[in-house]
């Protein structure tokens, strides 16, 4: 194995790890977001959009500074979703014939034009990285898909060895069964997006990478300012085995020249050169680049417009003012427009919820909603307990919470429905409501003699969802949490801006005490 | 002094009576009694098993045992919705030194399995404890559908496998107070043990359902924990925690919680047992008796 495969290994396994660990309770020391967080393009593009730096930014800028230093190794050595791409097409299509030749140029300028809508949609205001950006939709393949199926598999698999393990009185075996995250039918679509860019194999190896990863576009950009040069020395033979080694067909027709913006430093050409007349080295002064830039003037607009028609897409959508009654955010997410701005859909969030409430958005947001996170009170409450959504969000999306300000970063209002209540409906005695809430908001009052119903004290609730989760009513329930009174702040104190709106949501001391065990603050 | 002929019969119906007095008559008092006491929660469990005829009554070598305490709730041990972890160490010991093969401890939690297994303490305080399982299942299955032959209401319900496969069962509840059935002694205890809550509180009245169930569930013996008791906001709480530090032990759970009913209020109002429909209901149902003279033994 080559050295550069064992890099790619670990840094893929790392990156598996890192979602893996990716729960609650959190391990502060880890830097769980490491991934999302070195990618220049997301931290660019939500900065861009929300007119504000990303906090935590400093790995993205060393990955852009270091590109530009000796070129593309980002792509070559440590990208997830390069080294799944690789892997994918050494196992599923190095034999077959592709429908390219490897150092043709094909549709090259696309990555830029997808970095340019990026990039244009986020300076208009609008959070458009996350469809396309290869961390963020791998991330979120991982969080909304492969973990459940992983769950998925291990159960079936412990479910096939249980009756062995019932007989054998192996108890913790028999008891082996890991919690199933529930999700929606956006899965579908993130596995679609997963499996569309390993198909482009087909087409060239890496084609993904070469054509239309509009990080690889930005990284390119910097690469090209790269003093790191390759070099074909004396006695070259020409019998082009470096241009058909090439992993992303950087080298030219005549073996001589290659373009820096499309090597990743595979060392293909290095290594496979029966000659060993290949080198990378350092160049001054440094040559001109013989590729020019893969833009003209038409590919120029087409990013300009593709990006503004995004954008437009984004801002003439009645989801963006009309919000659904469903919208439940996490706590501690930033007001809607900012939190789109924000959010790059990576599922960290999702990912690490320990009640599975959190769930990606498939029809409530429109298209700008895609992904992004929501509650499912019906599915399960917001652990009270618990803040760690906002611990792993990279992009300060939601925000990092201490235990009682997410508390106090009330995501809704419950509602009861009269026609449906039980109590209220049949006048049978249930009161599950009343016993789920941790902050006592549920209170009888006796309407006629003898009938007493169910209320919420509207500045007790804060939103946590415990009563939507257990009503008995069967479907939707008859409790159920809507976005209204909900706090946002883009900064200060929620517990502040509660005081302010006459909210209290306390459970008493001690219990606060036992719970700051386990969150990370 | 002369006796008439049918004074003299009586006397005679009488001594028959004490020479013949049958051995199961005795042991159903000692089945109804039920044993109190105040103290540390370690030791004060141990006294009350002891004083019930000791662990060895009920667990024989090599059983197979399940402990069912309340421990469903993702909540820390001070907020008293589930039985102590330290009552629930002390019976696994107790259940280890008679010689049992392995102790499993479960329930079917309210709140998510893995929140219950962070907070509720119970496996940190069991830890070093070998052949003891402790348990969170809520999945369909590990439980079976049994018949509840004697109940008027609940006629089938799916029961977790393992209480239906021990060699012996030992209830283990919190003392609390409860929204929907009033208290949660004993008897509603064993709603962590089935599968389906939601029909039991929607579909058919919660206290039939309780008793009925109690009908069909056979505990060794039981142990209540009312060292905490929750008396108001149960059973989640957050609500008032009354120190009683009382344990309670029998093998009627009629009686204790007809006992427990008395030792605090419950959610600020005060019962007799017979004003607790699922107690009253069980008592007629032949689980157990609510009249408690000259059954407790308390020692303060």
């Amino acid at each position: 194995m080559s050295l550069r495969r064992a890099f790619q290994l670990v840094f893929l396994l790392l990156f598996f790890a890192l979602i893996a660990l990716t729960t609650f309770p959190l391990k502060v020391h880890l830097p769980v977001d490491l991934f999302l967080r070195m990618d220049p393009l997301l931290i660019l593009g939500a900065s861009l959009a929300a007119r504000t730096l990303v906090a935590g930014f400093a790995a993205a800028v060393v990955v852009l500074g270091a590109t530009a230093l000796v070129g593309r190794f980002f792509c070559g050595w440590i990208c997830p979703l390069g080294t799944t791409i690789e892997l994918a097409d050494d196992v599923l299509y190095k034999r077959r014939k592709r429908r390219w030749r490897n150092h043709e140029r094909v549709a090259r300028w696309l990555k830029y034009v997808n970095l340019l809508i990026i990039l244009v949609a986020a300076a208009i205001g609008y959070g458009l990285s996350f469809l396309l950006d290869p961390i963020a939709l791998f991330t979120r393949t991982m969080t909304y898909l492969v973990y459940p199926a992983a769950v998925l598999l291990s159960n079936l698999g412990l479910d096939i060895i249980r009756p062995v393990a019932l007989e054998a009185d192996w108890t913790s075996l028999y008891y082996a069964n890991l919690h199933q995250p529930l999700f929606s039918a956006g899965s579908l679509a993130v596995a679609a997006v997963f499996v569309t860019i390993i198909m482009l194999n087909r087409l060239q190896r890496r084609f993904w990478c070469r054509s239309l990863c509009p990080l690889g576009g930005l990284l390119a950009l910097a690469a090209r300012l790269s003093p790191v040069r390759r070099v074909v020395g004396a006695g070259c033979d020409h019998d082009g085995k470096c241009k058909r080694v090439c992993e992303t067909g950087a080298i030219d027709d005549d073996e001589f020249q290659y373009d820096p913006a499309e090597c990743i430093l595979c060392w293909r050409c290095v290594k496979d050169c029966h000659l060993q007349v290949n080198e990378f080295t350092l160049r001054s002064p440094m040559p001109r680049l013989t590729q020019p830039l893969d833009l003209n003037r038409r590919r120029l607009l087409t990013g300009l417009a593709g990006g503004a028609f995004g954008a437009l897409l984004f801002h003439g959508s009645p989801a963006r003012v009309v919000m659904s009654d469903r919208m439940i955010r996490p706590p501690g997410a930033l007001p809607e427009d900012d939190f789109r701005k924000r959010c790059i859909r990576c599922g960290q969030c999702v990912k690490a919820c320990p009640t599975n409430t959190l769930q990606p958005d498939w029809t409530e947001g429109g298209l700008e909603g895609l992904w992004a996170p929501l509650h499912n009170m019906r599915l399960a409450g917001c652990d009270q307990g618990c803040n760690v959504c906002g611990q792993v969000c990279p992009t300060g999306a939601i925000r990092p919470l201490p235990l009682p300000e997410k508390r106090y970063a009330k995501v809704g209002t419950a509602v009861i429905d009269q026609q449906r209540c039980i109590v209220w409906a049949e006048d049978k005695f249930c009161l599950v409501c009343d016993e789920a809430c941790p902050y006592n908001a549920i209170y009888f009052v006796e309407q006629e003699k003898g009938k007493r119903r169910p209320f919420v004290d509207r500045t007790r609730c804060n939103g946590c969802g415990l009563c939507e989760s257990l009503c008995p009513v069967a479907a939707e329930g008859a409790i159920i949490v809507k976005p209204d009174g909900q706090i946002r702040l883009e900064e200060g104190r929620y517990t502040a801006e509660a005081k302010r709106r006459g909210f209290k949501f306390e459970e008493g001391g001690a219990v606060d005490e036992v719970y700051s065990e386990y969150p990370v603050e | 002094m002369e006796l008439t002929r049918r004074e003299m019969l009586k006397i005679m119906a009488a001594t028959g009576a004490v020479a013949l007095w049958p051995k199961w008559a005795t042991d159903a008092h000692a089945a109804r009694r039920i044993v109190a006491y105040k103290g540390e929660q370690a030791a004060t469990v141990r006294k009350v098993v002891e004083e019930l005829g000791g662990i060895k009554k009920f667990i024989a070598k090599g059983d197979k045992v399940v402990i069912k305490p309340n421990m469903g709730f993702a909540v820390p041990p001070l907020r008293s919705s589930n039985t102590d972890p330290i009552v629930i160490r002390t019976l696994a010991e107790l259940v280890l030194e008679a010689g049992a093969k392995s102790v499993q401890i479960l329930d079917n939690p309210v709140h998510p399995i893995a929140m219950c297994k962070l907070r509720n303490g119970i496996a940190k305080e069991l830890e070093d404890l070998d052949d003891v399982y402790i348990d969170l299942v809520k999945d369909e299955k590990f439980f079976a559908d049994v018949a509840i032959p004697h109940g008027r209401k609940l006629k089938r319900t799916r029961v977790l496998r393992a209480i239906l496969e021990a060699d012996a069962v030992i209830n283990a509840p919190m003392a609390k107070s409860h929204g929907g059935s009033i208290v949660s002694f004993s008897l509603k205890n064993w709603m962590g043990a089935i599968k389906n809550r939601i029909e039991w509180h929607r579909d058919i009245n919660l206290h039939q359902a309780i008793a009925d169930f109690a009908t069909y569930i056979k505990p060794k013996f039981t142990i209540l924990d009312a060292t905490r008791a929750l008396t108001t906001g149960g059973p989640g709480g957050p609500g008032e925690i009354k120190h009683l530090q009382t344990i309670i032990g029998g093998l009627d759970q009629v009686a204790i919680d007809s006992f427990a009913v008395g030792l605090a209020t419950w959610n600020g109002k005060s019962y007799q047992p017979a004003d607790i429909p699922h107690i009253k209901l069980a008592a007629e149902q032949g689980v157990g008796s609510m009249d408690l003279s000259g059954l407790i033994t308390l020692t303060v």
